[in-house]
């Protein structure tokens, strides 16, 4: 949990991450739950209800300008070390309009410039607001978080399958899935080890 | 751009209420006329020859113009992502060939990269030179089948196969690399399974020329014909907004003008010791920004620069060990990564998730460039003729493996 | 014809003795079998000669196992066809499906007839055999749109609605390219057009001014595009409309449209022959009216068709495929001025010739013959 000028992490960290969070706790104090500045994969954790505000400041706040939603994953958390269970939806945002200089590219550890979201959402009841509306691009994404994984997206006018047929039981992705017996009178041979 | 069929009618593609698709014979100006025309639902796949593999895409179409189309996906899901979840890491791999079959060399490498820095694990240099060499010759012959292919849906069948001469000693290549012509498990972790030879290096450079001298006679079939030109001039055009919006990436994205490649603007593995130019899409090149034949020119210019890095990289191939040490039952501490690299086809993402003391993944999510390229086609495709609709599918290349994973 | 039936029957006696119209009846129900035999495998052996030089221009092989140099590939291929099980779609409306393609198989063939295959070799000599040739070609677009209707698929429907479109356009610059060289010949019968052309290189009609010249190339053009052949294959467009038309049909069904679709091209090459290249003439003065002398026109005459079905085989292989409504504006606003003026252009240029300069040979057999 890496605060922005904290000189013990201040050496290591994401500059990108860091610029969008200063953004952010200026213009919406309310929204960032946790950061993490440094390591493998810096992020910064939001608030479900704030999500939509955040997205739309990161997509039109001129020095960001996050214009690409990359990637929309969901993680399953049923029995997590702290706190009760929950899902983190992940949005990996890119710019390409907004880049930064040449040193980023040579720099340690993560050079690659993008910004990781982070949004915890109970397990019992995974609701996150769409964010189609922002990135037309969102739309499959959150389709297949929602097939695979079970995450609701609210605002959307409709939010099927994608990749599993409609009666397909259940969201496999989730850790307490077990394997159907059968499907449509197939019997199901679950591999070794699942 | 396109003339109407029948000239005296107004142009159902321009003119058009906006959103919404009205009824052909429902619309102002053919109310009260003898002509009454029906809109038809046309479900293109999952067995058509245009449709790259098993994609089914239901259009509604006025004769032969699109109004609206719907892509279906799913058809060959293989749950590469659970799979990810129930399989040791390094079983993991083989898996990710299979995600994109035309360019499993790089899926492994960027696969293999992830589960590295997880488990912050030392590459040897030289293995980080093979893989960029193989990675490299995987796009050169993903390219060339994206070229000839499309060469294909244009209906000209004799580029398909001029390519795959071609491709057949790519292929033969890394068969004698790896032991396996389309899917290798070649790139493992902590390096690459075996070192090459003298004897590979001199074959390569053989590949290499004849790629280099054959090109030309491709772009004289494909690229520089008259009738190609009309077919890919204009057509299929993914602007700026449009791409970036969806989330292409790619060659389609470097075609509507971004100026983006992860190789040198995101530089991973040791892309960043390569000097080597990324081509964009361009006004001054024929047709407009973002059009079928841009993308084209593009994939024609990477296989010439994918040429300059492996020509680089077997120039300053150092000497040493190509597997570093991996532990057996290998468990990286817990922790994530997100890694994106450069595919044949646009940015490959994988987004990793270890809690420590296990031998899988929490989590294992990819990326499938295909699958956001293929989404914009619901916004592209409005009001183009299904013969171009076919140009603008297989301008982008997809391969369906990889969009259902 | 006609005359070989008169010598037949000063030699053999018994036919002398049987009215004269019984035997002009039956001759012809002969020579048109003969003929339809002979363009079946002529037609089967066109398909071997494009897999043959498509193979050679993709870097392949191309089928060389049955018979010498794979000659024989047809037979095998139509073996392979015939015992395929024949499929008719449930929903497919039945007596049309069936009737499509014999009508396909009928238009292509019939015109046959009259095509002089070398100085005197024809089933049928008619005054009016181009006008002949031209109407039975398009019967095939009937039994084409009955196939693609009676399908009841929606992609056979699409791929008849275009070849329906195409041809019927395409048949007007290869009327009028074709009313041209009547124009200058004077005659419709088919071997006076050829005859007209014997003797030196430029009597062909391709070579007498600038507007028979670029007639030729409207007919080859328009030709093409009625054939449905490359780069103007879109009714079968295999990567838009999986097999267009004939998408629904399998077996000898297909067999007899694709038989139909080559006997058409040979039948084009012939007639291209015969109308701009000089027919059966070698390009220099000799004598090839009777005797074994009228075979080996004929022989120049299939020599001429197999090259003109080499540069289609030619064509299709390096062109991509035009798009549908690059197809039309070719041929209403290219094609169509273009064999409009060429046909003003040779009726001032027959006029010219006639009147002013009373030249005869120019203008061919106009004022009876050379």
């Amino acid at each position: 949990m890496g605060e922005v000028g904290d000189p013990t992490t201040a050496a290591t960290a994401d500059p990108v991450t860091e610029r969008a969070l200063t953004a952010l706790r200026a213009a919406l104090p309310d929204a960032v739950v946790e950061a993490q500045l440094d390591g493998a994969h810096p992020y910064i954790g939001v608030r479900a209800t704030h999500l939509r505000a955040v997205c739309r400041l990161l997509r039109d706040d001129p020095a960001l300008q996050y214009e690409c939603c990359h990637l929309i994953s969901a993680v399953d958390w049923p029995e997590p070390a702290e706190g009760e269970a929950r899902i983190d939806v992940v949005y990996h945002l890119v710019s390409y309009a907004i880049r930064p200089d040449a040193s980023y590219r040579t720099r340690p550890g993560k050079n690659d410039p993008y910004l990781a979201l982070k949004v915890a959402v109970p397990r019992a009841c995974p609701e996150v607001p769409t964010v189609m509306d922002i990135w037309i691009g969102a739309d499959w994404h959150e389709r297949e978080t929602w097939d695979l994984m079970g995450v609701r997206f609210t605002g959307r006018k409709e939010l099927p399958r994608i990749l599993l047929p409609e009666d397909w039981p259940g969201h496999p992705l989730r850790k307490d899935w077990v394997y159907p017996a059968s499907y449509h009178g197939v019997p199901i041979i679950p591999p070794e080890g699942m | 751009m396109s003339a109407p069929l029948a000239p005296d009618l107004p142009d159902p593609t321009r003119g058009g209420e906006p959103g919404g698709v009205v009824a052909f014979h429902e619309r102002q100006e053919y109310v009260g006329r003898d002509v009454r025309t029906e809109e038809m639902v046309f479900n293109m796949g999952p067995q058509h020859p245009a449709t790259h593999g098993v994609l089914r895409v239901a259009i509604k179409t006025d004769g032969e113009y699109v109004r609206a189309l719907q892509p279906h996906v799913g058809n060959i899901h293989r749950c590469a992502e659970k799979i990810g979840e129930s399989v040791a890491f390094y079983q993991w791999i083989p898996y990710l060939d299979r995600m994109d079959y035309l360019s499993a060399m790089c899926n492994e490498h960027i696969g293999c990269m992830a589960i590295e820095r997880l488990g912050e694990i030392e590459v040897p240099e030289r293995a980080e030179y093979i893989r960029i060499i193989v990675a490299e010759v995987q796009r050169i012959l993903s390219h060339l089948m994206a070229i000839g292919v499309y060469g294909l849906d244009l209906g000209a069948f004799t580029p398909f196969l001029h390519q795959f001469r071609e491709r057949e000693r790519g292929m033969d290549l890394l068969d004698h690399l790896a032991g396996g012509r389309l899917l290798y498990h070649y790139v493992r972790i902590g390096g690459v399974k075996r070192d090459v030879s003298q004897d590979w290096l001199d074959e390569l450079d053989a590949f290499l020329g004849a790629v280099e001298q054959r090109l030309p006679e491709y772009n004289t079939l494909l690229l520089h014909n008259r009738i190609f030109q009309e077919r890919t001039f204009n057509v299929g055009v993914i602007d700026r907004a449009t791409a970036v919006a969806w989330g292409v990436t790619g060659p389609a994205l470097r075609a509507a003008g971004v100026d983006f490649d992860c190789r040198r603007d995101a530089p991973y593995s040791i892309y960043d010791r390569f000097d080597f130019e990324v081509p964009s899409g361009a006004s001054g090149l024929g047709g407009q920004v973002g059009d079928c034949f841009q993308r084209h020119w593009i994939r024609v210019r990477e296989v010439e620069e994918s040429i300059k890095i492996v020509r680089q990289a077997v120039a300053g191939l150092p000497e040493g060990p190509v597997l570093g040490r991996v532990p057996r039952g290998f468990k990286p501490p817990a922790g994530e990564v997100f890694i994106r690299g450069e595919n044949p086809r646009g940015e490959l993402s994988i987004y990793m998730v270890s809690v420590g003391k296990s031998e899988q993944a929490w989590r294992a999510r990819c990326r499938g460039p295909s699958f956001s390229n293929i989404a914009c086609i619901t916004e592209v495709a409005e009001g183009l003729l299904i013969g171009d609709l076919v140009a603008l599918i297989g301008s982008l290349d997809i391969v369906l493996g990889e969009v259902d994973r | 014809m006609q005359i070989w039936l008169d010598e037949l029957r000063g030699d053999v006696s018994w036919l002398g003795n049987l009215p004269a119209g019984l035997v002009y009846t039956l001759g012809i129900v002969i020579a048109c079998k003969i003929v339809l035999v002979y363009a079946s495998l002529l037609a089967g052996e066109t398909v071997w000669l494009e897999r043959r030089i498509s193979g050679r221009m993709q870097a392949r092989i191309g089928p060389n196992r049955v018979g010498p140099q794979g000659l024989l590939q047809f037979l095998a291929d139509g073996v392979k066809l015939l015992a395929k099980e024949d499929i008719i779609p449930a929903t497919a409306d039945r007596p049309v499906f069936i009737l499509a393609p014999i009508i396909v198989f009928v238009g292509a063939f019939a015109a046959f007839a009259v095509i002089p295959f070398g100085d005197g070799i024809v089933a049928a000599d008619m005054n009016l055999g181009l006008f002949v040739v031209l109407s039975l070609t398009s019967i095939e677009v009937v039994g084409i749109i009955m196939a693609g209707w009676a399908s009841n698929s929606k992609w056979a429907v699409l791929g008849a609605m275009r070849e329906v479109a195409q041809m019927i356009s395409y048949e007007i610059p290869l009327g009028l390219s074709a009313l041209g060289i009547v124009l200058l010949a004077g005659t419709m019968n088919l071997s006076d057009i050829a005859r007209q052309q014997e003797g030196a290189i430029w009597n062909w009609y391709v070579f007498r001014g600038p507007f028979a010249f670029a007639s030729f190339f409207v007919f080859f053009t328009a030709a093409l595009a009625a054939l449905k052949r490359a780069p103007f294959d879109l009714p079968e467009a295999e990567s838009e409309l999986v097999a267009g038309f004939h998408t629904e049909y399998t077996g000898f069904r297909f067999a007899v449209f694709f038989l139909a679709e080559y006997s058409a091209m040979i039948l084009f090459s012939i007639l291209t022959a015969v109308l701009f290249l000089g027919g059966w003439s070698p390009g220099f003065p000799v004598d090839l009216d009777s005797g074994i002398a009228r075979w080996i026109g004929a022989l120049i005459l299939f020599i001429k068709t197999i090259l003109l079905l080499s540069v289609m085989i030619w064509i299709r292989w390096s062109l991509p495929r035009f798009r549908i409504d690059r197809v039309m504006y070719l041929c209403y606003k290219v094609l169509l001025p273009i064999s409009v003026v060429c046909v003003v252009g040779l009726a001032v240029q027959v006029l010219v010739a006639i009147e002013w300069l009373g030249l005869e040979h120019a203008v061919g057999g106009w004022l009876g013959g050379k």
